[in-house]
């Protein structure tokens, strides 16, 4: 009744295509299986949210980039000063709010993630953590290439760039997604968990858009209001990052204390993970 | 053997907070190379016993063992995302079984052939009717290999034409593998399966043969 070959199967029917199943891969590591999921995931995922549409990958690019000149021109309204540091106010505001919209995309992205692929989870492959570091990836992936365009743009337009330690903001971005991943991570396991949790995280991330350095830098902060923010590890991260591009700039802020936070709060997330993965695929 | 439970339990939460146990405690193992049947009422568990089966659903206590490669559910159109085409869908989970490059590729073809679908293999799968949409995931999961393959009530897929060549890859399917399959069509479990589980009250019984387990199950629903 059926032809099982070393080059795959075919079934021997006349209902049956004529074609030859190709045969399966063969046994793969773990490892190879989550890269796989990975990869496939990523690709799934960019073309699910952009390809289907029209123009969809312009207006991935340029959608960040219309909504970071809009608030560019609302702030240099409210007197934000044309050049600091030596460099354009908007170059200034760029590398404060692109690395600042990768954590809170990421964040966004991810929670809720798992709920809304719980299709997916009957194939055994694909684990609900993957998601959460695919939707995180693509978030830093797409917004370094926006700010990555905003640079040479500013390049090309002659306004004053200045890239100092290129190795250490990427040091600042690679610290920022190992947080951004930690936080998406807890906060999508308690929001599958008991979706009203949601409103609670939505609350605690309001607020840090405005006490996360995307508009100042820690120097210009008065030292009663430094005591308070510096606790704020995003704070660091944006900091820090600007800090390594900009010369004339030195961030006082700490990787340690960054480092800190970002591993221990990935650490937490895959705790709470695992504690709860039972229910989390249901 | 090529799927044992030792000791497993597993439960729901309820909105309330409160938990439904599903299984406590439970032990079964399933012979290789023996189709079963599953029989029970609507929320005995039939569908979480195959999914902890699969793999999907963890235990909250207790282990799953597989041996050899189970198959995802069949026929499973959930994971299909409907703003791509049934071309890139399918790609997605050739992608995630390990398949690249030239393998990929003729997989595809083979589901593509299969589904019938023809053009609208290529257009978004929001476009497809249920019929369409249930057999482009019925190809999908034919263009597999597997030791076992788990089906959740498949057995009225598409339309005429479809349903013989669905019934010629049960044929096909069963000569080299074996299926565990849930249904509420006592024809369907007695034409494929040879043994029976009989699930109820948090309980499953096992039968040596598929009629005895329809047979214990009609009992319990007069």
């Amino acid at each position: 009744m059926t032809a099982k070959t070393e080059q795959g199967g075919g079934d021997v029917s006349p209902e049956l295509p004529s074609r030859l199943r190709p045969p399966m891969p063969r046994h793969r590591s773990k490892w190879t299986i989550f890269t796989g999921a990975l990869r496939a995931l990523f690709l799934r995922e960019v073309r699910n949210r952009y390809g289907a549409f029209r123009f969809g990958y312009v207006w991935a690019v340029l959608q960040p980039l219309l909504f970071v000149f809009l608030i560019n021109e609302v702030r240099s309204l409210f007197g934000g000063r044309q050049d600091v540091y030596g460099v354009s106010g908007l170059y200034f505001f760029l590398i404060g709010i692109l690395p600042f919209f990768m954590y809170q995309g990421g964040f966004h992205q991810a929670m809720g993630a798992m709920s809304s692929f719980r299709g997916i989870f009957n194939y055994r492959q694909v684990r609900p953590i993957d998601i959460i570091f695919v939707r995180c990836s693509i978030e830093f992936v797409l917004l370094s290439i926006v700010m990555l365009i905003f640079i040479a743009a500013l390049h090309w337009l002659h306004s004053p760039v200045d890239i100092e330690n290129p190795l250490a903001f990427i040091a600042a971005l690679g610290l920022l997604f190992v947080f951004t991943q930690g936080a998406g991570l807890i906060a999508d396991v308690y929001v599958t968990k008991s979706p009203d949790t949601r409103r609670i995280f939505t609350l605690l991330d309001r607020p840090l858009f405005f006490i996360s350095g995307v508009f100042f830098t820690v120097e210009v902060l008065p030292e009663s209001m430094r005591a308070y923010l510096m606790w704020n590890p995003l704070l660091h991260a944006i900091d820090l990052g600007r800090g390594a591009l900009l010369s004339e700039y030195e961030s006082p802020c700490s990787w340690l204390y960054l480092s800190v936070w970002a591993f221990g709060l990935l650490m937490l997330g895959m705790g709470s993970y695992r504690r709860n993965l039972h229910l989390l695929t249901s | 053997m090529i799927i044992s439970l030792h000791n497993v339990s597993k439960f729901y939460v309820r909105p309330d907070m409160t938990r439904h146990w599903i299984y406590r405690g439970l032990n079964l193992s399933l012979p290789s190379k023996t189709n079963v049947g599953i029989v029970g009422r609507n929320g005995a568990g039939k569908s979480t016993l195959i999914r902890l089966l699969s793999g999907v659903e963890t235990p909250d206590r207790g282990t799953v063992r597989l041996h050899g490669s189970v198959s995802p559910p069949v026929g499973l159109s959930s994971g299909f995302s409907p703003w791509l085409s049934g071309r890139e869908n399918a790609k997605f989970i050739c992608r995630i079984h390990g398949d690249g490059g030239q393998q990929l590729e003729e997989r595809l073809e083979y589901i593509k052939d299969f589904s019938e679908l023809g053009d609208f293999f290529e257009q978004p799968i929001k476009t497809y009717s249920s019929g369409m949409r249930a057999r482009l995931a019925f190809a999908t999961s034919m263009g597999f290999e597997h030791d076992c393959y788990l089906m959740d009530e498949i057995t009225s897929v598409g339309d005429e034409k479809f349903r013989r060549r669905a019934d010629a890859a049960f044929h096909a399917l069963r000569a080299r593998a074996s299926i565990i399959l849930v249904s509420h069509s006592m024809d369907a479990l007695k034409k494929w399966c040879d043994v029976g589980l009989y699930v109820h009250g948090g309980q499953v019984q096992y039968f040596d043969k598929m009629t005895q387990a329809i047979d214990a199950y009609m009992q319990d629903q007069k």
